[in-house]
């Protein structure tokens, strides 16, 4: 993907180790530079400068070494860190994690070139996010709503069907009938999870509203570093130049992780936690905090990163640094979706930072804020009241606490299931929560102001008289 | 190159830490060979360069000038960190040592700024901040001066030469390493800050100054930190109170909500001058905090909150190197308007990104690493940064005072890491956070258990002095009372509250009261966002006297049921519907609650 | 860095003017092939629908709206399919108009050579390339100024005024 001005190649090799090689000779090659190397046979492999000493260049093959020699293969240096072309040319194509075409389809054109590492947005120059992305999904929609600019994690375990839900908010996703578009990347799929992502977004593929980036789990594991910044750099273009409101879903950042430290370990490097590299938690700023919106400028950023907690441990470095980066997290729960309700979100561990400002009158529904503080309120209750249950049983319990007892099974079944291609409206969403808050006593939702109580009280009775 | 030079290149008024004038340093080098690159990996650059560049001294690096520092010599090599991204950066690129350390500019007009992590301003830098930083200079607006000694005075440094006006009383002073007589001095009037307004001993004062950040500004001496901080947050006001000039870490993992609690002192404690550093934090949180302040009103000036602000914006995408720095730069900040004899609370979100940004450097240099790949001398180097914070006679007789409050992250929760670990260590005062009371969406989530305040004592006597002996007693008993509701509440969890005996039932309904009514605050709401003292001794007051009545109930024989029936959502309001320094409203709360269980007697 | 005039730039001149030739054919045959892939798929959707219609039932509609996506996506599948083969036939037109401009000694050979020794230095080894142009060589560094690789690299400098061979004009 370079198109730089005709280059030198260089054909002296030193050293090959791991995934690193060592050229000599070099002149004004800069540190970060991308690489084109051509072996023997012809094959293309692409790489970055590690490390630039005096005339020696230590290069990181993204496909790795094997079958490379010191005689035979040529380095060539782009003369600047990767770019690649960007613009509306991706809306609808489908690629590997490098970016080249999967598709069928001619390479992604583009008259302007980006590169893959952004500068830094100015802080002063963000945009506080301030409206609602529409899933489609009840329980994200009312409990922890995206809004356009943020970054909110999935927190999964092995087992739980966060690609169905990301495949499905990824699917179904609007802004408020504004221009969007969908970029997905998928890092260390497997080729029937990467075959299921394609076929649950082939129609948003056809509008040209998606642009699929994915690293299988059998592509080389260097490429799975480049395939997220490819994703967020074709995002940054189409938002803050085209004008759309992109979503940026990625998945599985722990697989991503794990690349991070195979390379680490690789270039011997000092480990810290879990023998994860030290600059894990900068490393993934760089890629979350490419989400958000520029004052003056149309369009936005949000990031919707998609991580499987190994062993189920949210202590675990990649979830716990992400939980320091994100604003919020939606929380997949096995005990959830042992009672066999999909999506499994288990509402209360799972928390939306900026919903405050995303939702209410004029972005949502004015109801909205007081609903879902009241519900997640009363799920808390609930679920002290079945502690208590489990310790002196069910019949000791005071009335309204049995109530509560029934409330988060009322909840799981009225309201968190649905579908895995069902799009609920917000209205339809919300209408969902009321009617699971209207099964406890009216003194127990106080958290919802009198006016908005009965309104909906008298709305129910017309309904069912 | 006009960025970086703001921010490091030699100032004209010639201040401590520098060996040559600016413009000068390729005199000095006209027989020697031109510095340049030799190899860059990541943010570490080898220059080839002459033998008169110390350790520390500032490098601009390649064609655009990227700022870099001097963190070793070897031979007619250097090794110098760069204080932006190096992609592109190639041997042969030249290198401009700047024969100076790293130095920030110092004017009034850093209130209600926003900065990188070495000042350079961020305000019309531009969308993307790419290379060398901001490129555009401050808004540079006149100042009111208004003179305070006379010409031909003898002045030493560190005296107050005169005022400048501005919502926080500023004071043009005589730079450390001055002294003199006053040959100079400008007539009452507005003001550039870069126009010279006295000439002491020869030398030009101005109002813009410039200072190494790693070396922390002389005082006349400390004083012992005996005066509250109020922070206009209760849980830590009448629990863990801080003193003017001490030291604080707040650690607490993800989601407990230590940024909020930062932002709302940032906003509510009666400081004179806050100093934010963002240090590795969210890019989207920093916006929102910059409109926030701009938009508050200061309860005390009745300007905006901002312009007593000087933010220092480090987001995590930023560059790392300038992490490590800007805390460094948001010390010398604030030692600059203590020396104003003004009271400073320097903000610093968080520690832990900035001992990672240690550890990255540590493992870049080959250092051999301790614990978790920690340099060796991360408690050395925590240490010396929270010792910035003091109470100080400033060197004209003032008092002033730096109180430095630390985020701490650990990862994962584990307060056994380094970085909390060694913190815990060098603080006065300590406010965990904790991820049940978050959970719950309690707020402050400030643990009464697990958080201590060695500045209590001393605060106890100040308030003492100030006509409330009873601060320390009242103090004690919140204490004790929710010590004891939470001894009780696992007993209640395992036989229920009915097997209790009264006065324990008591103890539980305590409990709650104190936490709901006292601790706990309502960060969005105008009325309870922040509590001046005289509304939480109302509040604290107001649930013991309502506890003293419950508990001569139950001593009476009245049954505990009837004593937990009675409804003391009043008192349990009071907070919200008082105004954030009334107390009548808490008051007549605390009566109707008195005379509702007057009624269940 | 202000170099001298480029001795490639009438290589350059001669390759824009080989594409334009080339894109003037092929865009109005990949219009067709498009239309054709298009017409074929919005007929294949109409008679899904039509049958689901006539069957009336509701699963019969979400089957026949599950097709015309199908459909949609076919045809967009078929459309890049013809894009590809269109960009092939450009870089394949392009190469041999750089051949062939080569030949023509639109660009001396001596003048590719001078720049191979710019690049790597007087003592560079200059070889003729089969098909047209040069390759240089120094031990540790090599150029490439074959008549192949000159066109790829014209090509890929196009960028995205590739894409008017089939965007609407």
């Amino acid at each position: 993907m370079s198109g730089g001005p005709v280059g030198v190649e260089y054909t002296g090799v030193r050293e090959l180790r791991g995934p690193l090689v060592v050229v000599e000779g070099v002149r004004e090659v800069g540190w970060d530079e991308f690489a084109t190397i051509v072996l023997d046979s012809g094959e293309r492999r692409h790489g970055l400068v590690l490390d630039v000493d005096r005339d020696l260049a230590v290069v990181q093959v993204l496909e790795d070494t094997a079958g490379m020699a010191r005689t035979g293969t040529r380095v060539a240096f782009a003369g600047t860190p990767l770019r690649i072309p960007v613009g509306p040319g991706w809306l609808g194509r489908m690629c590997d994690g490098r970016g080249e075409p999967a598709d069928g389809g001619p390479p992604v054109l583009g008259d302007t070139r980006a590169a893959v590492g952004a500068a830094p947005i100015n802080p002063v120059r963000r945009e506080p996010p301030g409206e609602p992305v529409l899933t489609g999904v009840g329980a994200v929609d009312v409990l922890t709503t995206l809004v356009r600019g943020q970054k909110l994690p999935v927190f999964s375990a092995a087992g739980l069907p966060h690609l169905e839900l990301a495949v499905q908010i990824a699917a179904q996703a609007t802004c408020a009938g504004e221009a969007f578009a969908v970029v997905f990347a998928g890092m260390g799929l497997t080729h029937a999870d990467a075959e299921f992502v394609r076929a649950g977004l082939a129609a948003r593929a056809a509008a040209r509203d998606l642009v699929l980036l994915v690293n299988t789990a059998d592509d080389p594991v260097i490429e799975r570093l480049l395939t997220p910044r490819l994703a967020l750099t074709v995002a940054e273009h189409l938002a803050f130049v085209v004008g759309r409101h992109v979503l940026v879903v990625m998945t599985d950042m722990t697989a991503y992780c794990e690349a991070l430290r195979e390379v680490s370990a690789a270039r011997g490097e000092i480990p810290a936690r879990r023998a994860y590299p030290g600059y894990l938690y900068s490393d993934l700023a760089s890629l979350y905090e490419r989400c958000g919106r520029i004052r003056g400028r149309p369009g936005s950023v949000t990031v919707l990163p998609v991580l499987t907690m190994p062993a189920g441990d949210i202590t675990h470095p990649v979830p716990d640094l992400t939980g320091y980066i994100t604003e919020g997290q939606i929380v997949l729960s096995a005990e959830v979706h042992a009672s066999g309700a999909y999506p499994p979100v288990d509402p209360l561990s799972s928390l939306s930072r900026l919903m405050r400002k995303g939702v209410g009158a004029g972005r949502t529904r004015p109801d909205h804020p007081a609903v879902a503080a009241q519900l997640t309120a009363a799920l808390a209750r609930s679920r002290q009241v079945r502690e208590l249950a489990d310790l002196i049983g069910r019949p000791a319990l005071s009335p309204t606490d049995q109530r509560f007892l029934d409330l988060e099974d009322v909840f799981r079944r009225r309201f968190l299931a649905q579908g895995t291609d069902e799009n609920r409206s917000m209205d339809e969403s919300l209408n969902g929560a009321w009617d699971v808050l209207l099964t406890l006593p009216r003194g127990e939702l106080g958290m919802i102001p009198v006016d908005l109580l009965d309104t909906r009280t008298a709305a129910r009775e017309k309904e069912s008289p | 190159m006009t960025a970086s030079g703001r921010a490091s290149a030699g100032p004209a008024d010639g201040e401590a830490g520098r060996r040559a004038e600016p413009g000068t340093p390729s005199d000095r080098s006209r027989d020697e060979p031109r510095p340049r690159i030799l190899r860059v990996t990541g943010p570490l650059v080898e220059i080839a360069c002459p033998p008169s560049v110390a350790m520390h001294d500032v490098v601009l690096l390649g064609a655009a000038g990227l700022p870099g520092e001097v963190v070793a010599v070897d031979g007619d090599a250097a090794t110098v960190q760069a204080y932006a991204y190096t992609g592109g950066l190639a041997p042969g690129h030249p290198a401009r040592p700047q024969g100076h350390p790293l130095t920030v500019r110092l004017a009034p007009d850093l209130l209600g700024g926003v900065f990188d992590g070495l000042l350079r301003p961020l305000a019309g830098a531009g969308d993307l901040l790419r290379g060398g930083g901001s490129a555009a200079a401050p808004e540079r607006r006149a100042w009111p001066f208004t003179p305070r000694v006379s010409r031909g005075a003898r002045v030493a440094a560190g005296d107050v030469l005169g005022e400048i006006g501005a919502h926080v009383p500023l004071r043009l002073l005589v730079p450390p390493d001055r002294s003199g007589d006053v040959d100079r001095l400008a007539a009452a009037g507005e003001y550039a800050t870069d126009s010279v307004l006295a000439v002491v001993g020869g030398h030009e004062i101005r109002m813009a100054q410039h200072w190494p950040v790693r070396r922390p500004r002389p005082a006349g001496g400390r004083l012992p930190a005996d005066v509250p901080l109020h922070t206009g947050q209760r849980a830590v006001d009448l629990l863990f109170p801080v003193a003017r000039g001490s030291t604080v870490a707040v650690p607490g993992g993800f989601g407990t909500g230590k940024t909020m609690l930062l932002q709302q002192i940032a906003k509510w404690c009666d400081a004179d001058v806050i100093v934010y550093v963002g240090c590795g934090e969210r890019g989207n949180e920093m916006a929102d905090v910059i409109e926030e302040l701009t938009e508050l009103t200061d309860p005390r000036t009745g300007g905006s909150l901002a312009e007593r602000t000087v933010t220092i914006a480090n987001t995590s995408n930023m560059p790392m190197m300038a992490r490590e720095a800007s805390v460094h730069t948001g010390a010398t900040v604030a030692e600059y308007f203590r020396d104003m004899g003004l009271d400073v609370v320097l903000i610093a979100d968080s520690t832990s990104r900035w001992a990672e940004a240690l550890r990255e450097f540590a493992s870049r240099m080959g250092e051999l690493p301790a614990e978790e790949g920690y340099p060796a001398g991360l408690a050395s180097q925590l240490a010396a940064f929270y010792e910035r914070a003091a109470a100080v006679r400033t060197l004209s007789g003032a008092s002033g005072s730096v109180t430095v409050i630390g985020a701490v992250s650990p990862p994962g929760g584990d307060r056994t890491e380094p970085v909390t670990a060694h913190t815990e260590r060098f603080v006065r005062c300590l406010w965990s956070l904790d991820r049940d009371l978050a959970y719950a969406r309690h707020y402050p989530a400030v643990s009464w258990a697990d958080s201590f305040s060695r500045d209590a004592a001393a605060l106890a006597a100040a308030h003492a002095r100030g006509g409330d002996p009873e601060w320390l007693p009242r103090r004690g008993r919140v204490a004790r009372l929710l010590a004891e509701a939470d001894r009780l509440a696992d007993l209640v969890e395992l036989v229920g509250i009915t097997a209790l005996p009264p006065r324990e039932r008591v103890s539980v309904l305590a409990g709650r009261l104190v936490r709901e009514a006292v601790i706990q605050q309502n960060a969005l709401s105008p009325g309870d966002a922040y509590s001046a003292p005289e509304k939480t001794s109302a509040l604290v007051a107001a649930v013991l006297a309502v506890l003293d009545r419950c508990l001569e109930l139950v001593d009476s024989g009245v049954r505990a049921d009837a004593v937990e029936a009675v409804d003391f959502t009043p008192l349990l309001r009071a907070r919200e519907s008082a105004g954030p320094a009334e107390t009548a409203a808490v008051v007549a709360a605390r009566d109707q609650v008195l005379a509702r269980l007057r009624d269940a007697a | 860095m202000t170099a001298p005039a480029d001795p490639l730039d009438p290589v350059r001149a001669a390759l824009l003017r080989a594409a334009h030739t080339a894109a003037d054919e092929v865009r109005d045959r990949a219009r067709a092939d498009a239309q054709e892939t298009l017409r074929a798929a919005r007929a294949s959707a109409d008679e899904v629908l039509a049958r689901a219609r006539d069957r009336g039932a509701a699963d019969g509609a979400a089957a026949a709206a599950g097709e015309r996506v199908r459909a949609v996506q076919d045809a967009w599948a078929a459309e890049l399919a013809a894009r590809a083969a269109v960009y092939a036939e450009l870089r394949a037109r392009v190469r041999e108009g750089v051949r062939r401009a080569l030949a023509r000694g639109a660009v001396p050979q001596t003048r590719l050579a001078a720049r191979a020794r710019t690049l790597l230095g007087a003592d560079a080894h200059v070889t003729a390339a089969p098909a047209g142009g040069v390759t240089g060589e120094v031990p540790g560094r090599r150029v490439d100024l074959s008549a192949d690789a000159l066109a790829d690299r014209a090509l890929e400098r196009l960028g995205a005024r590739a894409a008017a061979l089939w965007e609407p004009p």
